[in-house]
């Protein structure tokens, strides 16, 4: 039975690193897909995932437990992507792949998925990143938290320090705004207009 | 029937209501055509979200301490290069650490190899400075501290003869105020005696500096050679079978003609 991340914490914290090591490879892409959709490069997104872990590990004595220790690693990141984004003093960057694969493709397709469907499900992709760089980045924040990592609300308001009601705003107000850039950028709906509720 | 309400739309939409609450605005949702369409548009906005994939990072990180990275296993990527260049890479690098400690000077010449340390000075020296000559002035905090930092074998010899160091200027100014008193000189090592185990300390570190740059350069061209030995191996098949075949087609065309 695989260890929980507090007691990889605590064998951490006795200076068994094989243990830290774990809770790199158990956390890593979580961290670096939020950083990924906060600041929108992915050189960049690296570096904070990788910074992330180099600031948990020296703060590791500091960690008393309180917050999941996601929590914890989530709060380091998003901490790390704001002081890049006051670097660079501008909004996150969505990239545009410089070229597609088709046969890197068709090895990423669905079962029941043509490759013409998935390309429309890439450029969707793209599309909707585009839409998410445009977002203020509280309102991006919250979208990311609740809609990729699946936090509660009360999570999502812990670690942005404000209260339950700013989260909830904060993502209606982030969805709407993102459903207008779609429908801008010619985003079709998914749905029939017959099947609410 | 309650008001249109954002955060009960948006609660509703994550399914994260009190079942009281979720019921309330089920009741509120089946009356209100305005709601019923903003609920709808933005369960369609979650479904494009659900389209937005990171790219696939190629990375592990791993956090490990200086040791158990030096007695890890080269990455992959090395493994295309030679051993002998990868021996020159090591070389290269254990020249520009060492040239960084001890001011080396590597020279390939008509004398052969020859190899010349002397410590390096961050400001200039009151006396007279050069290879083998020892600093007149007490070494600073700053420099014994760089010194011991160093982990290397370099590094401690460096913080040795930076105590050494230390240790004679204390002593020339104990004897200094000795002498103001007129008290007779206190018996024990000398300051030109201290200055000497220095001065040997300082040769014996250039030499082995030097003996330790030529086993780099003999394993650097060992490596090389024993390639050169197995391209030569690999390759001597394929150009005899490639120089067979020329000489069958020669020996067609000329009877063709």
């Amino acid at each position: 039975m695989p260890s929980t991340d507090e007691e990889l914490v605590a064998r951490s914290m006795g200076g068994d690193l094989d243990s830290f090591n774990q809770l790199v490879l158990r956390w890593e892409r979580p961290i670096y897909a939020l950083a990924y959709r906060v600041i929108g490069r992915e050189e960049d997104a690296r570096d904070v995932a990788q910074e992330t872990f180099l600031r948990a590990f020296r703060a590791l004595r500091g960690f008393k437990g309180q917050a999941k220790f996601s929590s914890w690693l989530y709060r380091i990141t998003l901490n790390l992507c704001r002081d890049w984004i006051r670097r660079q003093r501008r909004a996150p960057v969505a990239q545009a792949p410089e070229g597609v694969d088709l046969i890197e493709l068709a090895s990423q397709a669905e079962p029941a998925e043509t490759i013409e469907d998935l390309v429309a499900r890439r450029e969707l992709g793209r599309a909707v990143a585009r839409a998410m760089a445009m977002l203020p980045e509280e309102q991006r924040t919250a979208i990311v938290l609740k809609e990729y990592h699946g936090l509660t609300f009360q999570e999502i308001a812990d670690l942005l320090d404000c209260p339950l009601s700013t989260v909830k705003t904060r993502l209606y107000q982030g969805l709407c705004v993102l459903r207008k850039h779609l429908a801008e950028a010619g985003v079709e709906s998914v749905f029939a207009r017959n099947d609410h509720v | 029937m309650i008001m249109c309400n954002k955060e009960q739309l948006v609660g509703y939409l994550y399914d994260d209501l009190p079942a009281e609450e979720r019921a309330a605005f089920e009741g509120h949702v089946a009356a209100c055509a305005r709601c019923r369409q903003e609920l709808f548009e933005l369960r369609e906005t979650r479904q494009h979200l659900a389209t937005w994939a990171p790219p696939e990072p190629e990375f592990t990180f791993q956090v490990v301490q200086s040791a158990r990275a030096e007695a890890a296993p080269p990455r992959p990527r090395f493994a295309m290069f030679p051993r002998w260049a990868l021996a020159a890479a090591a070389g290269v690098l254990v020249a520009a650490g060492a040239a960084a400690i001890a001011n080396i000077e590597v020279r390939h010449d008509a004398n052969g190899f020859v190899v010349r340390t002397g410590w390096a000075s961050d400001a200039p020296l009151d006396g007279p400075a050069g290879p083998g000559v020892v600093a007149e002035r007490p070494i600073s905090a700053d420099a014994r501290s760089a010194a011991v930092a160093d982990p290397g074998p370099a590094g401690q010899l460096r913080a040795e003869v930076a105590a050494l160091a230390q240790r004679v200027a204390e002593m020339e100014q104990a004897d200094l105020q000795l002498a103001r008193t007129g008290a007779p000189p206190r018996s024990g090592i000398s300051p030109a005696e201290l200055r000497k185990i220095l001065a040997e300390s300082e040769s014996r570190q250039r030499t082995e500096m030097a003996m330790r740059f030529q086993q780099i350069w003999n394993d650097f061209n060992a490596a090389r050679a024993s390639d050169f030995v197995r391209v030569q191996q690999a390759v001597a098949p394929e150009l005899q079978r490639q120089g067979r075949l020329l000489e069958n087609v020669i020996y067609r065309n000329s009877g063709q003609r």
